[in-house]
């Protein structure tokens, strides 16, 4: 049988689809909550802090399956009944936020206390201090750690298949319940490995840009 | 020279200042008053509260007794007032602190531009000036990772001087430099204390206090211990632990 | 207010911040229980607060199960975990060898299966292995799933780790005559562990969080035996909860026995004297 007429061609693609979309929703949501989550997490205002505190240690505490199970079953008994697929985004959303927040919280912890004890001593106020000076520097070492949440984000959203969703782990799953088909496997996993090592380097690429930047 | 300071407050004033680390008390009794255009050096071993002393000066450390007054105005605590005061005084600090994501031009002409919000143009052609004077002019382009540790501290200089300040603070400027560069920031630092600024400086460098203080101050476990005009102090010093102070560092 | 870099690089409040900071913590108060209050309404008025949803937990049989399952769970983990390790401690050092095609073998396998999903390497071992002739019982086929994927990102931790390590103390051992071997079995490699130590924990973590998967194949772990328990007493959502909260307190105890190890790991200034600080 050819390369080319190989059967399970559409499957695959719909997986990949599948994951890619899954992928790129997750990871969207994930950063807003990931600077919401900083933005509580470094507030002055005391509940703030430990309601980001809660959350971070929570989620990484915690197996995101278990999560997913939670939102699946958990959600409608709370009056929030959405599609199956629309829970499992949003669950990975708010189990990769959380590691996003810590990616955040990293960056800023690593400029120099020097530098904005140099923006204050010029007269910029606090606001002012965090935008122009704090932030900007903050954003070079972020791109690195942003990139590694995207990639578990990928990893993670294999989970779907357990619920039955048909991305590409599912797709291989599917598949050879049926009938052995390791290349499918092979294929799968060469697609996960493509798209991270792709992110990889997108990742690497925007990082260069942003260190050298003014 | 001692400068008559009972009429007209001086630039300076700070009365029963006491401050806190937790338990350490870090700043005890502090009285202090500093006429406009005097150059106080402020010596003393470490960990005796030089550092905060200055920095209590620009807000930077917070005290928890006593009051700073800064050209008649007291230290305000918060906001807009905190931010203008701290304008109108300059500080270089130990370790340079330039922004590492700009420029060495874009360092000095940032603060005109953003807080005082002079036009970029005018803020330029002061920053080349000022640039110029101290022998970093050819680094304008360039950002302080590629300077020498001296240079970005002349930099750095310029930066705070930009801001035409009343009162410029130094803290420790030169104890990070290597030994070569040392002297070219000290003689910058001379040539302000000739042209009238009002300085305190916290540093190790005797010289200096020998050529350009008009008084010193000791400091040691958060007290200050003496003050004197040079002579007086590196010649015939009052107290016990100046003496000791000044035996140790002195024997190099 | 906690001393972190991000508390002092800005000024602290003065009296006008302190009131506006106090009333805003007020108001974030008074929304969050407004939430929890509003979310265990819903909850309770769909039947989830029920005393028999949760008395089921006070029931022996219940408890023996949950039991069993946390053993199989912790068991699982333990296993993986000290595979993975090994094997990991292996590829590091491959990867850091001077001969090329060893890096390279090692390089290729570890930037593959970091990037594989757990979940699609144990449907590998379960649905193709055994048309190879590789027929593995339960266990063996999630400590396998688990041990393959952790074991390359424990590589990846211990490389970076070892690397940071001062080129210094490898040229001190070469001269003192040890071979390369053996200067990165004595002296490296263990203060590579002991740099990691945060980070390794981290990845247990991760890997005990891992064994959820043995839901897929019937393995008596936590979360299949949630299942178990929902099927039998029709109140899954709550069997789930109580699991993820056991979840919850063994990784925290594993992090506090981590911080632990760490303090008097330093306390013997190990860690001091490598980074000269």
């Amino acid at each position: 049988m050819s390369f080319f007429a190989w059967p399970y061609w559409g499957m695959f693609a719909s997986g990949l689809l599948l994951t890619l979309q899954v992928s790129a929703l997750a990871y969207a949501g994930a950063l807003v909550l990931g600077v919401i989550g900083v933005m509580c997490r470094t507030s002055r205002i005391l509940p703030l802090r430990w309601m980001g505190t809660a959350y971070v240690e929570s989620i990484r505490n915690v197996p995101s399956l278990a999560l997913v199970f939670i939102a699946v079953f958990g959600l409608p008994q709370i009056g929030l009944t959405m599609p199956l697929i629309t829970s499992v985004v949003v669950m990975l959303a708010i189990y990769e936020g959380a590691f996003a927040c810590e990616a955040l919280r990293s960056g800023i912890n690593c400029v120099p206390v020097g530098s904005a004890e140099a923006a204050r001593a010029l007269g910029l106020s606090n606001r002012e201090t965090l935008f122009y000076v704090v932030l900007p520097q903050a954003a070079r070492s972020v791109v690195q750690p942003l990139t590694n949440v995207f990639i578990k984000t990928v990893i993670n959203s294999s989970l779907i298949a357990i619920v039955g969703l048909p991305d590409l782990t599912g797709i291989a799953e599917r598949i050879n319940i049926r009938e052995a088909e390791p290349m499918l496997f092979f294929g799968v996993g060469l697609a996960y490995v493509a798209i991270a090592l792709l992110g990889g380097l997108l990742g690497g690429y925007i990082d260069r840009k942003v260190r050298f930047s003014r | 020279m001692e400068t008559a300071t009972q009429t007209a407050p001086g630039l300076v004033q700070m009365r029963k200042v006491n401050k806190y680390f937790g338990s350490h008390h870090v700043l005890r009794d502090i009285d202090l008053d500093i006429a406009r255009g005097e150059v106080i050096v402020v010596v003393g071993p470490s960990g005796s509260g030089k550092s905060t002393l200055c920095r209590t000066m620009n807000g930077l450390e917070r005290i928890d007794g006593g009051a700073i007054r800064i050209d008649d105005q007291s230290m305000p605590e918060e906001g807009r007032a905190l931010a203008k005061l701290r304008s109108e005084v300059g500080m270089v600090f130990q370790q340079f602190n330039l922004f590492p994501n700009k420029t060495v031009l874009d360092n000095v002409t940032f603060a005109p531009i953003k807080v005082r919000g002079r036009p970029a143009r005018e803020a330029r052609a002061k920053a080349m000036d000022l640039l110029e004077r101290f022998g970093v002019a050819n680094q304008a382009g360039k950002f302080p990772v590629q300077l020498s540790g001296g240079q970005q501290q002349r930099v750095a200089i310029a930066r705070a001087l930009i801001m035409e300040p009343k009162l410029m603070l130094f803290d420790e400027a030169t104890s990070a430099l290597d030994p070569e560069m040392v002297r070219g920031v000290l003689e910058i630092m001379q040539q302000l204390a000739r042209d009238g600024m009002t300085m305190v400086v916290v540093t190790h460098e005797m010289g200096f206090a020998k050529a350009s203080a008009d008084r010193v101050v000791f400091m040691d476990h958060g007290q200050i211990i003496e003050t004197a005009p040079p002579q007086t102090f590196f010649g015939n010093p009052q107290s016990e632990r100046a003496r000791k102070f000044l035996s140790e560092v002195l024997r190099d | 207010m906690t001393n972190s870099p991000i508390d002092r690089m800005f000024d602290p409040p003065g009296p006008r911040g302190r009131r506006a900071i106090r009333l805003a913590s007020i108001v974030v108060i008074a929304l969050l229980a407004g939430l929890a209050w509003l979310v265990l309404y819903r909850f309770g008025k769909s039947g989830g607060l029920d005393r028999q949803a949760w008395s089921i937990f006070e029931s022996p049989n219940v408890i023996k199960l949950l039991g069993r399952a946390l053993y199989a769970t912790v068991r699982a983990a333990l296993l993986a975990g000290l595979l993975a390790l090994v094997w990991g401690t292996a590829l590091a050092l491959m990867r850091l060898s001077r001969h090329r095609w060893l890096r390279t073998a090692a390089a290729a396998y570890v930037e593959v299966t970091r990037s594989l999903p757990t979940l699609l390497v144990l449907y590998f071992t379960i649905l193709v292995l055994p048309f190879y002739g590789l027929r593995l019982p339960i266990y063996g086929q999630l400590v396998l799933a688990l041990t393959i994927t952790n074991a390359s990102m424990i590589s990846e931790v211990l490389r970076a780790s070892m690397l940071s390590i001062p080129a210094g103390q490898l040229e001190a051992s070469l001269s003192l005559g040890l071979t390369r071997p053996r200067a990165f079995w004595y002296i490296i490699l263990p203060q590579g562990f002991r740099a990691a130590m945060p980070a390794l924990v981290a990845q247990l973590v991760y890997l005990l969080k891992g064994t959820t998967l043995g839901y897929v194949i019937s393995y008596e772990e936590l979360l299949y035996s949630a299942k178990l328990i929902g099927e039998y007493t029709n109140f899954i959502l709550q069997s789930i909860l109580v699991v993820t909260a056991v979840y919850l307190v063994l990784n925290i105890i594993l992090s506090r026995v981590s911080i632990w190890i760490e303090q008097r790991l330093s306390l013997r200034g190990a860690a001091a004297s490598s980074k000269g600080k």
